[in-house]
């Protein structure tokens, strides 16, 4: 109780933070039958997030199936158990670390640079503009990179899980000379339908939240350049957070009932 | 008040409150059809809160404000739409989107009005450009533009869509002599074609040289609001400190005797 009594102000804030985002998205929802007007901005958000943030994703995907199979290839070897690499590296990245690793980095790629380019306009006060000019920056801003978010963060997390199974087959036959066919075989065997379900539907609510969340961020920036700064670190901080619990929740609760 | 059919806005009793200071109190005053309207005050006074309250992009604590016989306190962001399409507003800091060059800038909001064909919208740019003499700044973007560029820019933007009213916010603070002069001889170009301004600005010279109606306001409130004989007359001592540094010239000073 006193812990809440002190920090009935954070609380009062984060409530209140809470209720303006969910009315924002809320907004936004009312305004997807706009997507044919915003055709354009979609698909040149679309086109940056993807040549943007594919390096990264791959790269990211790519270590952690190296790792992964290194890790999991030694404990293996000590149990003779060696040919089950491949299906571990695979499950893993697949229903875990690929999503997960992607979420992570395309929070700190794609949403820092939603909180600034939006923060930064909302201090040059052309968001004010657009309201006055009788234009919705929800719709305008916020729909767009929600939707290109929703739409990219999927393959670009496909390409990532790729990378990281690939590097993980090379690691196997360079180290642990581990037959690459032997690999695959293992791989692909135990995968079922859910665990597709699981690490495909992933990116998707990520990419939603994300992009929310960060525009969300920028629409709120005051201060000048000091808020901005403190604007896009709450917004890589939040997004990166909500990003683990969804994983958790996903994992947990959607493994159950599925 | 709001009653009177000339009245084209109106602000009865508002008040505004942000983060607890008292930034307006009480402000009233009227503007009718094709007249122009000068805001004077030092600065931090409250000038540019009028403006966003006028707009609707700040609601008022207490007061009403009426637009063309609307309320504006009683309309929902999106029943205001149709209301501010009607208004142009030049902001302070100009709140061009600097990731637009010249001619995307000015056809932006001719663009949200659906009915306007692509070759209408580049002649409608054009005109414009041409209006605020800068037909070869089309493709340059803000940051390549000087500070009175930057101004017709956003002059060329906020009369792109023929508004009934344009708000200026301080049009030619912090810019050098010649162009101000360019500048209030383009604001009374546009008065001509009749449409109904309000300036905003702390220099007597210009306020005196273009409007036909004023208000003076200090810490919030309106201390004087009438024509420039009221203001040029009155004995109030901070209103004498404030036109102290202007000196009329002859054929003013005739002008205002007749
Ligand atoms: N976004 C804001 N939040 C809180 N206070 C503000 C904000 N904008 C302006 N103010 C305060 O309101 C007062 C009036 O500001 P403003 O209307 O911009 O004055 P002016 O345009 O006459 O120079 C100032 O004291 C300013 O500090
Ligand atoms: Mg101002």
């Amino acid at each position: 109780m006193d812990i809440i009594i002190r920090n009935k102000k954070k609380i009062t804030a984060l409530a209140e933070s809470l209720q303006e985002y969910s009315f924002m998205t809320v907004e936004m929802i009312k305004k997807v039958s706009k997507i044919r007007r915003n055709k354009t901005a979609i698909i040149e958000e679309m086109y940056t997030i993807g040549t943007q943030s594919l390096f990264i994703v791959v790269l990211g995907g790519l270590f952690v199936g190296i790792i992964l199979a290194l890790e999991v290839g030694y404990r293996f070897e000590m149990f003779g158990a060696k040919t089950m690499v491949g299906r571990t590296v695979s499950l893993g990245i697949l229903r875990e670390l690929g999503p997960v690793i992607s979420g992570l980095l395309l929070a700190a790629r794609t949403g820092s640079k939603n909180t600034s380019e939006i923060g930064s306009m909302k201090l040059s006060e052309q968001l004010d503009a657009m309201r006055a000019f009788g234009t919705d920056p929800v719709e305008k801003l916020v729909l767009p990179r929600m939707l290109a978010s929703v739409v990219m963060f999927l393959p670009l997390t496909l390409l990532a899980d790729f990378a990281g199974i690939v590097g993980g087959m090379f690691v196997s036959s360079a180290w642990l000379s581990l037959d690459k066919s032997i690999f695959w075989n293992a791989a692909l065997y135990g995968l079922q339908m859910k665990d597709l379900y699981v690490g495909f539907s992933k990116p998707i609510v990520f990419g939603f939240f994300i992009s929310t969340i960060s525009c969300f961020m920028g629409m709120k920036t005051s201060g000048g350049t000091t808020g901005l700064g403190r604007s896009v670190i709450n917004s890589v901080v939040t997004s990166s957070i909500v990003v683990l619990i969804i994983d958790f929740i996903f994992t947990k609760v959607v493994w159950e009932i599925m | 008040m709001g009653n009177n059919v000339k009245d084209i806005i109106s602000l009865c009793n508002v008040s505004l409150k942000l983060n607890g200071r008292k930034i307006l109190e009480d402000v009233s005053f009227t503007v009718q059809e094709g007249e122009t309207f000068v805001i004077l005050g030092p600065s931090g006074a409250g000038k540019s809160s009028i403006l966003k309250v006028l707009l609707g992009l700040w609601k008022p604590d207490s007061g009403s404000v009426f637009i063309k016989g609307a309320e504006m306190s009683s309309l929902n962001e999106n029943q205001m739409m149709p209301l501010r399409k009607k208004i142009g507003i030049v902001f302070q800091g100009n709140a061009l989107f600097d990731s637009l060059n010249v001619q995307d800038n000015i056809s932006y909001f001719l663009k949200e009005r659906n009915s306007i064909s692509e070759r209408d919208i580049d002649r409608r740019v054009k005109e414009c450009l041409a209006f605020v003499n800068l037909e070869n700044a089309e493709n340059l973007y803000p940051e390549e533009l000087s500070g009175g560029m930057k101004k017709r820019v956003a002059i060329a933007r906020a009369i792109a869509f023929k508004p009934d009213i344009i708000l200026y916010d301080e049009p030619t603070t912090g810019i050098d002599p010649i162009n101000v002069k360019i500048l209030e001889d383009l604001i009374l170009k546009i008065q001509n074609e009749g449409t109904t301004s309000i300036i905003v600005t702390h220099y007597v010279t210009s306020a005196l040289r273009l409007g036909n109606s004023f208000a003076l306001i200090k810490d919030g409130s309106i201390i004087l609001n009438g024509s420039n004989d009221d203001i040029l007359n009155a004995k109030d001592d901070f209103v004498k400190e404030f036109f102290s540094d202007y000196q009329p010239d002859e054929k003013f000073l005739q002008k205002v005797n007749k």
